[in-house]
């Protein structure tokens, strides 16, 4: 398939990011430097210091002395990457696919996008008007190949769009270097007075192979398209995704949902066709010059219904800020899942259905106070009550496990409260005790439980537990940590509370 | 002086108590009991021990047992007298035949036959079900067992810290008056003191085979199933006097003791006229005649006439007239045979054909071979050509019936590979590292456990995990070995 592709090479990427973070700095000679054998060598610099002359791999100290003013800051070689792919992620609002190249370099996959921003040219003006915004300095071309594009950006002429087929003849006048060879066999095509592309090309391919090897054949075949080049997009294709471009900014919340449901529609009829149904689903929106915003919801089981979903959404859109105006949107669903078709029963509603019902209450509850809220007990097979249960997953996980038939409080406090007893010696409940300030006096009680520290984890005191009911037939978890017999005073805590 | 620990499970319930028959008594004497029960799970493998020990501590030790019935509620079994003790070899017996080595399978039907002349105690099932009561299986249990047993059963009942040990007690008196049962105070003992809970727990995962991590609650809660001081057994049952009270009233009731037990040598296939020991007097004569066809010298004569007396002194001329008839038997066959060892010493040993070698030519003494001042049964070692050592062994068969006639000395040893891989196991190690901390010892010596060879195999000796393996290895060494 014909693939159409955009190179965008920041040519000061890491002088640009500098200047982004600290503008103060604008207009004053900076480089990079980092340490090589106790020598510090430039690694990046901005055009001010490179358009006098100082090079890339040049000592600071050569540098200084040929520009008295130089500000210089440490490289973080191993950072670039990261940021780069923070710029890929900003340019998704152009295409789907986007791929590193160096630590300098974007490729854009833009087969079928540009008719959407009015053709090529003002697709290139979008991007160079979205990264000037923020401060990057870029050169942009486009061609067929990735090998053409990447030649055009260094060597050729700044925002050219080379039309279909015709990449090979736009390098034509380019020097070999424009093919991204190795420096050794660049320096051997010099000295044979190879200068241009054309000069290569007019030799036979044999002589080419004999002389040069087959790097170089590979290369050409590479920029003219004759050999595919290897593509790694910097998210993973995500297979249910949408989006939708704007005429003009949108500014009104309203506008945000007609894009919103526009767009679940699309992707639910989608869904259906493959039997799927939503699990998570992410919403952003594109500015101009800003940072994407971005909302997220997930659901407990697979949905189909654009309206269930819509809802999740409704509540999280107040955090949405559209200024100054969201030129598109994209939706993905990275989470789906299979939905089973059901065959509801005539007679009663059936169980499954309930939990459907559930399902959505917890959907909406969770997206709107947090996952983190609602959580399930499950036993857990220890007889220390801090370790006697495990939070599972809201609906399914776990094993149909039985709570084993012990006295245990409905709510147990995550740290016991310390509290003063009034209590017969040596392990008989207490008669009565103090807890935030208050006297309870205990009617009846039942204990104790003792239960040791599970010596292969922990050690320490173990506990002694009561069941205790006051005056006002409130029941209570007490126990006491150690014991009197061993001299010591042991400490009282209250634990839990029974329904 | 107002009770005695009447359950018990020693070391010899396989992986379930954690502390010897010994240990037991010596902490019975040393907290003032005058008696206590080892109730092992179907088997009285421990009381011979620990009747030696109570001996020593100047304390009773009832033999006893705990029946795990396959159809039926778990019974202690106290005999009251030999023939009440003799039942209960017969039902283990009985249990042990039927199923592999190291289990026994006992139902209600069998003890329906053998009961008498012997106390039982009905131990109350551990699930206690979410309204605070037993499962109605269990008072059917009890009744069946009242109207079997009648007024030689009483209810066990235990104060193990678990929570719900008022309500259980509540539950368990109702039930004793109910069905007038007398209630049987007991801490259910699993270890001599509450340090062994450690290796307790260790023995349940290697028993449950799994690991400690993941046992959950196959293990204990706590610590508390140890021999505990008569006055706090007073305090946890203050308001059962009479459950303490039983467990004295049992110990009075039982009386028999392991000392009136002696061997009874089968009776030898003989001349009806004669007694066995005329038998032994007329064969010893009749061989020396033979041995000595020149006539039996002097020296000869009185060893014979002194050893024929000892012999019927200690009544031992079945014991004699078995050994010789398998001599005979092996002689009849052609299988090559030779007595050996200290029978050597005997003069009539040499005559009945047993030894061949004259013990007066060689000036040797019998009371190396059987003395009054040892009080040993005798023992004559006889060695059989070994390809066919298994016609004897059948014809021993054949002459006292198979169930009268057993393979003796095959011990099962837990060596100190094992115990550490089992201990490993237990403690949650991979089998790579069980198998380098295995390799890592020859013997278990405090250099071991100082952690100089672990650390020659790669692994850090201050890991507080591996601490307490090696540390638990440690002790459970020691107790095997013991």
């Amino acid at each position: 398939m014909q693939k159409t592709f955009v190179c965008i090479w920041f040519k000061y990427f890491k002088t640009d990011r500098l200047l982004i973070r600290q503008p103060d700095l604008k207009d004053r000679p900076l480089v990079l430097i980092r340490k090589e054998h106790g020598k510090m060598l430039i690694s990046a610099a901005n055009e001010q210091v490179l358009k006098q002359g100082v090079q890339h791999n040049t000592s600071l100290a050569d540098a200084r002395a040929i520009i008295p003013g130089l500000l210089s800051f440490d490289d973080l070689p191993e950072k670039a990457t990261t940021w780069l792919k923070a710029l890929a992620v900003y340019c998704n609002r152009f295409c789907p696919s986007v791929s590193l190249s160096g630590t300098d370099t974007l490729f854009l996959d833009v087969t079928g996008c540009t008719h959407l921003w009015g053709g090529d040219a003002p697709y290139l003006q979008a991007i160079r008007q979205c990264f000037a915004a923020i401060g990057y300095q870029l050169r942009l071309s486009m061609a067929d190949t990735m090998g053409a594009a990447w030649a055009l950006t260094r060597y050729g002429k700044d925002d050219l769009i080379v039309p279909p087929h015709r990449q090979m003849d736009a390098m034509l006048l380019l020097p070999p270097a424009a093919l991204q060879l190795e420096a050794a066999l660049l320096a051997r095509l010099d000295k044979l007075g190879l200068k241009t592309i054309c000069q290569l090309l007019q030799l036979p391919r044999s002589a080419l192979l004999r002389r040069f090897g087959q790097v170089l054949l590979d290369r050409i075949d590479a920029c003219s398209g004759q050999r595919m080049e290897s593509w790694e997009p910097v998210f993973p294709p995500v297979k249910y995704q949408e989006r939708l471009a704007s005429l003009e900014p949108i500014l009104t919340r309203t506008g945000v949902e007609m894009a919103l449901q526009n767009l679940l529609e699309k992707i639910t009829a989608q869904l259906k066709r493959d039997g799927m149904g939503i699990r998570q689903a992410v919403f952003t929106g594109f500015k101009t010059g800003h940072e994407p915003v971005q909302i997220e919801v997930g659901t407990q089981l697979a949905v189909q219904d654009p309206r269930r979903v819509f809802r999740l959404f409704e509540i999280k859109l107040e955090a949405l800020s559209v200024e100054p105006g969201i030129d598109s949107f994209l939706l993905d669903i990275p989470r789906t899942d299979p939905v089973k078709e059901k065959q509801e029963k005539i007679w009663q509603g059936s169980a499954e259905r309930n939990c459907e019902e559930l399902a959505e209450l917890i959907d909406r509850i969770s997206n709107k106070f947090g996952a983190h809220r609602i959580s399930r007990f499950l036993p857990d097979e220890h007889h220390w009550p801090e370790r006697a249960y495990q939070k599972t997953n809201p609906l399914f996980g776990g094993e149909q496990v039985q709570w084993p038939s012990m006295d245990r409080p409905v709510v147990l406090l995550s740290v016991p409260e310390e509290i003063q007893v009034s209590v017969p010696v040596p392990d008989y409940p207490p008669l009565l005790f103090r807890h935030k300030g208050q006297v309870h006096e205990i009617i009846q009680a039942d204990g104790p439980e003792r239960i040791e520290q599970e010596w292969w984890l922990q050690e320490g005191l173990s506990r002694d537990y009561y069941i205790v009911e006051d005056k006002n037939g409130q029941r209570y978890w007490l126990f006491r940590s150690g014991n009197y017999a061993s001299g010591s005073k042991p400490s009282w805590f209250l634990h839990g509370y029974f329904g | 002086m107002s009770f005695c620990e009447l359950q018990i499970s020693s070391n010899f319930s396989f992986l379930r108590g954690a502390s010897h028959p010994e240990e037991m008594v010596d902490a019975a004497a040393d907290l003032g009991y005058r008696a206590l029960a080892i109730t092992d799970r179907n088997s009285i493998a421990g009381i011979v021990r620990g009747h030696v020990a109570a001996k020593k501590k100047g304390i009773r030790m009832l033999p006893a047992c705990r029946l795990d019935l396959q159809d039926a509620p778990s019974l202690l079994a106290y005999p009251m007298n030999k023939p009440g003790y003799a039942k209960l070899c017969t039902l283990l017996t009985l249990g042990n035949l039927r199923t592999e080595k190291g289990s026994c399978l006992l139902y209600r039907s069998d003890l329906e036959k053998e009961n008498e002349d012997i106390q039982f105690a009905l131990v109350p099932p551990r699930q206690f079900s979410e309204n605070y009561d037993f499962a109605a299986d269990f008072y059917t249990d009890a009744s069946y067992y009242r109207e079997l047993l009648g007024n030689r059963l009483s209810l066990v009942v235990a104060c193990g810290y678990e929570g719900q040990d008022a309500k259980r007690l509540f539950r368990l008196q109702t039930l004793s008056k109910k069905l007038d049962m007398p209630l049987l105070a007991s801490n259910d003992v699993y270890y001599h003191a509450p340090d062994r809970r450690q290796l307790q727990d260790v023995l349940t995962c290697v028993r449950e085979k799994t690991t400690i991590q993941q046992a959950g609650y196959l293990l204990h809660r706590n610590a508390e199933r140890h021999l505990k001081a008569i006055h706090e057994m007073k305090r946890l049952f203050l308001h059962y006097p009479d459950a303490l009270k039983r467990s004295l009233e049992l110990e009075e009731i039982c009386q028999f003791s392991l000392d009136s037990l002696e061997y009874v040598y089968p009776e030898e296939i003989k001349s009806p006229d004669r007694t066995a020991q005329e038998e032994l007097v007329e064969l010893t004569w009749k061989g020396a005649n033979e041995r000595f066809p020149e006539g039996i010298a002097e020296k000869t004569r009185l060893s014979l006439e002194h050893e024929l007396n000892f012999v019927q002194k200690k009544n031992y001329a079945s014991y004699f007239l078995t050994v010789y008839d398998i001599v005979r038997f092996a002689r009849s066959q052609n299988i090559l045979c030779q007595g050996r060892g200290s029978a050597a010493n005997s003069s009539i040993c040499y005559c009945l054909g047993i030894t061949s070698v004259n013990p007066n030519k060689f000036d040797l003494l019998f009371e190396r071979f059987l003395s009054a001042a040892r009080d040993e049964p005798p023992d004559i070692d006889v060695d059989f050509e070994h390809e066919r050592r298994e016609e004897v062994i059948q014809y021993i068969y054949n002459k006292y019936g198979r169930d009268r006639a057993a393979i003796v000395a095959t011990v099962t040893e837990l060596h100190q590979k094992g115990a550490i891989r089992d201990v490993g196991k237990a403690m949650g190690l991979s089998v790579d590292a069980i198998n380098r901390l295995a390799e890592s010892i020859w013997h278990f010596s405090d250099e071991w456990f100082e952690g100089k060879k672990v650390r020659e195999q790669g692994m850090n000796p201050q890991d507080p995990h591996l601490r307490k393996v090696s540390a638990t290895v440690g002790a459970a060494y020691r107790w095997l070995c013991n």
